[in-house]
């Protein structure tokens, strides 16, 4: 067993002296981190979880679907995800949003019901501030959200009319009545990704994450550039068995990877005030996520032929799996991307480690935890059996 | 009358390696076709053949670094495999290729593949200055192997072999691309391996290596072994003789009569210089050989010996020069 410790041992060695696996693993995610801390500074520094305060001034009282949008909203803020103020006019909200009395704002022109009924385009202005794009991007989202909900009202609503010839006032009503639970619950399933992790602990996690997959790969790639050394042939001709050569590469690929996400996340509570809770069972989550991530790379990367080509490979697969997986920022709601962006790792690490910031320890993340280990042990076995092919002279 | 009780004969020596009937095919390429042969405690083997011919092929499956299709390698007793690890550590092998980490030191890819074959703590120190001494590579310890030039990276190459005093070593062309000086010194270090006892299995497609190095040498072409044995062996089975050129006066034709009734000697003629003879093995003959000349009365002045080498043998058994 020791010998495996050995061969661990003179990697990390080698990958220490070679200086690239610090690139990606410390100086990349770092830089980005103070990028990120830069960018979004004055928003990352509070220090409690961060409900969004959002300022709602409706100038098209009583028509009936602005209505519905502030009841929406009202709805939200009630189950505690957002916090609402309403405003008598535009100026007044805009006022808000500079004042950072609210972090941004819904603006409902007059005559917005009406135009929808009319069937004109009509927009929920979102008001925000450019210092602050995550949550103008959040309020982006809901206001497109609830825009893709009246569209579709309306055309339940206009299907409803043909039938039984409404006016278009009741047939737009009964439309939103129809899809009555849609619009706030998918505004909370898009809103509670960002609510659960405060934003410097998501965009510390996802960039922790990004560039993981990065340097996850190393075990395999040094074993192809052991075959192209000869030493992997030296090796097996040494009383070291080929089930353990294989084992000290797997362990490097954890131990470097699951150390890039752990130097990640000691840097980023300093220095971007993430928030890292129930350390023994967020780093079980990180040893998961570490897992399926060096299954999927050593995966796609065991077609590879030389290991320049395998290091091609496993950059494709972090940037992909680094965007699908909501590492920039998070893809909520049902779409199909959001089915997508479930089949990375990245995803279940997020939704874990969101899951946790609640409280409640293992039994809330038990379905994230099972499913990324799921994932690395269905990836690693097919990734080992593939890498046993490698292991002649 | 007793009966004479025969206890069970001790076993001989076992042999340190025995090859068996080893196949090899890479897709189409049937790389090796049935090589088998034997290599005893303190023996330097040759395996010599052309570029191609198999040797660095059977080599790997000897080491167990590549799965052989059929036959059976046996080292010092066991039976040896790919996957079986324990019997792997008889044998120090010494890939063709440079096979060395180009980040770590000389020492440390020496420590490193010493822990590899089970060695640690002191004796893995002490084995390690050891072949830094042994391959003069105790002062560039330190250094990062990407630095080395191509001689000293191939001396280190074998010094790994050597770490863990194997019973058997096995040298893959250990001198392709060396520099003369290098070679010098390579080819010394496998002698003083061989004369303090280990048995060496040495391939190259170099005759004067084989010939200055080995005991007993294969010669393989086209993954078949075609003739076995000592050099002599190999010489006099082509039915080549070796020739001794004598400068000489006086008595010449009782000279030749009575040399050509010596055992060993084929012809003894007369020729402008001197005389010429025809034997089996002229190393062995020579000091009788002028013992004969002297008291025929004739004195011998210089003599040359013609052998028919490796070359001549593999020519004569293939039709083709050894090397193209
Ligand atoms: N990995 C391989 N794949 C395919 N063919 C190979 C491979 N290695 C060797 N060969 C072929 O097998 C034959 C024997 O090669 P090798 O054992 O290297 O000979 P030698 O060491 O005597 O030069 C050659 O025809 C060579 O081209
Ligand atoms: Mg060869």
């Amino acid at each position: 067993m020791r010998d495996i410790g050995w061969i661990v041992l003179k990697d990390l060695r080698q990958q220490v002296r070679d200086r690239t696996i610090f690139i990606f693993g410390l100086v990349a995610p770092l830089a980005i981190a103070a990028a990120l801390s830069l960018a979004f500074g004055g928003f990352f520094q509070t220090d409690e979880a961060v409900v969004f305060e959002f300022g709602v001034s409706n100038a098209d009282a009583g028509g009936p679907i602005s209505e519905a949008f502030s009841v929406a909203m009202a709805e939200l803020e009630t189950e505690g995800l957002v916090g609402i103020t309403f405003h008598r006019d535009r100026a007044s909200l805009d006022r808000a949003v500079e004042d950072g009395e609210v972090d941004a704002g819904f603006f409902i022109p007059d005559g917005f019901s009406q135009a929808i009924v009319d069937g004109w385009d009509a927009e929920v202005v979102v008001v925000a501030s450019p210092e602050a794009p995550v949550v103008a991007g959040v309020a982006t989202s809901i206001a497109e959200q609830f825009a893709l909900e009246v569209a579709s009202a309306s055309a339940a609503g206009a299907t409803l009319a043909i039938l039984g010839g409404f006016t278009p006032e009741q047939m737009v009503q009964a439309g939103l009545t129809a899809s009555q639970a849609n619009p706030p619950a998918r505004v909370a399933s898009l809103e509670a990704e960002v609510r659960r992790l405060d934003g410097p602990t998501y965009y510390s996690a996802g960039a922790a994450m990004f560039f993981m997959v990065f340097v996850v790969g190393v075990g395999l790639l040094s074993l192809l550039e052991e075959r192209k050394r000869h030493t992997l042939a030296r090796l097996l001709s040494s009383p070291v068995g080929p089930g353990r050569i294989l084992a000290a590469k797997f362990i490097l690929s954890i131990t470097v990877g699951v150390g890039s996400v752990g130097l990640f996340m000691l840097f980023s509570r300093f220095l971007l005030g993430a928030r890292w809770v129930d350390l023994p069972i967020t780093a079980l989550l990180v040893v998961a996520a570490v897992g399926a991530a060096a299954g999927i790379v050593s995966l796609v990367a065991g077609w590879a032929r030389t290991a320049e080509q395998a290091q091609n490979f496993q950059s494709v697969v972090a940037v992909a799996m680094g965007i699908l997986g909501g590492t920039f920022f998070p893809i909520g709601g049902d779409s199909f991307l959001a089915t997508l962006s479930l089949a990375t790792p990245h995803a279940w690490f997020m939704r874990g480690l969101g899951d946790l910031s609640g409280g409640g320890g293992l039994a809330v993340v038990a379905r994230p935890l099972v499913v990324l280990a799921g994932m690395a042990v269905v990836t690693l076995t097919i990734s080992v059996l593939g890498a046993r092919r490698s292991l002649r002279p | 009358m007793n009966t004479p009780v025969t206890a069970p004969a001790p076993d001989p020596s076992p042999l340190v390696l025995q090859v068996e009937d080893l196949h090899k095919s890479y897709g189409e390429i049937h790389a090796v076709k049935g090589v088998s042969f034997q290599i005893a405690p303190g023996e330097n083997y040759g395996l010599l053949g052309p570029n191609g011919a198999g040797k660095t092929t059977t080599i790997q499956m000897i080491a167990g670094v590549l799965a052989a299709d059929g036959g059976r390698v046996t080292v010092c007793g066991k039976e040896l495999t790919t996957s079986t690890t324990s019997v792997k550590s008889h044998i120090g092998w010494v890939p063709q290729e440079v096979a060395l980490y180009d980040r770590l030191s000389a020492r440390e890819n020496l420590a490193f593949f010493g822990r590899m074959q089970g060695l640690s703590g002191k004796t893995l120190a002490k084995r390690v200055d050891e072949v830094l001494g042994l391959t003069a590579l105790a002062d560039r310890a330190g250094d990062k192997t990407v630095k080395f030039s191509g001689g000293m990276r191939r001396r280190l190459n074998i010094g790994i072999g050597l770490l863990h005093q194997p019973d058997l070593l096995i040298l893959d062309e250990p001198t392709v691309g060396v520099d003369v000086q290098s070679r010098a010194s390579i080819l010394d270090q496998v002698a003083e391996m061989t004369s303090r006892g280990m048995a060496v299995l040495y391939t190259t497609h170099y005759i004067e290596e084989v010939e200055r190095l080995c005991h007993r040498v294969g010669i393989i072409d086209h993954g078949t072994m075609i003739a076995e044995g000592t050099r002599a062996e190999l010489v006099r089975m082509v039915g080549e003789r070796d020739r001794v050129l004598i400068t000489a006066d006086g008595n010449l034709s009782e000279g030749a009569d009575r040399l050509s009734e010596l055992d060993g000697v084929h012809q003894a003629g007369i020729t402008a210089e001197g005389m010429e003879l025809l034997v089996d093995d002229a190393a062995p003959l020579l000091p009788r050989v002028f013992e004969t000349l002297t008291r025929s009365g004739v004195a011998a002045s210089g003599v040359r010996v013609e052998e028919p080498d490796l070359e001549a043998v593999f020519l004569h058994l293939t039709g083709r020069a050894l090397r193209d």
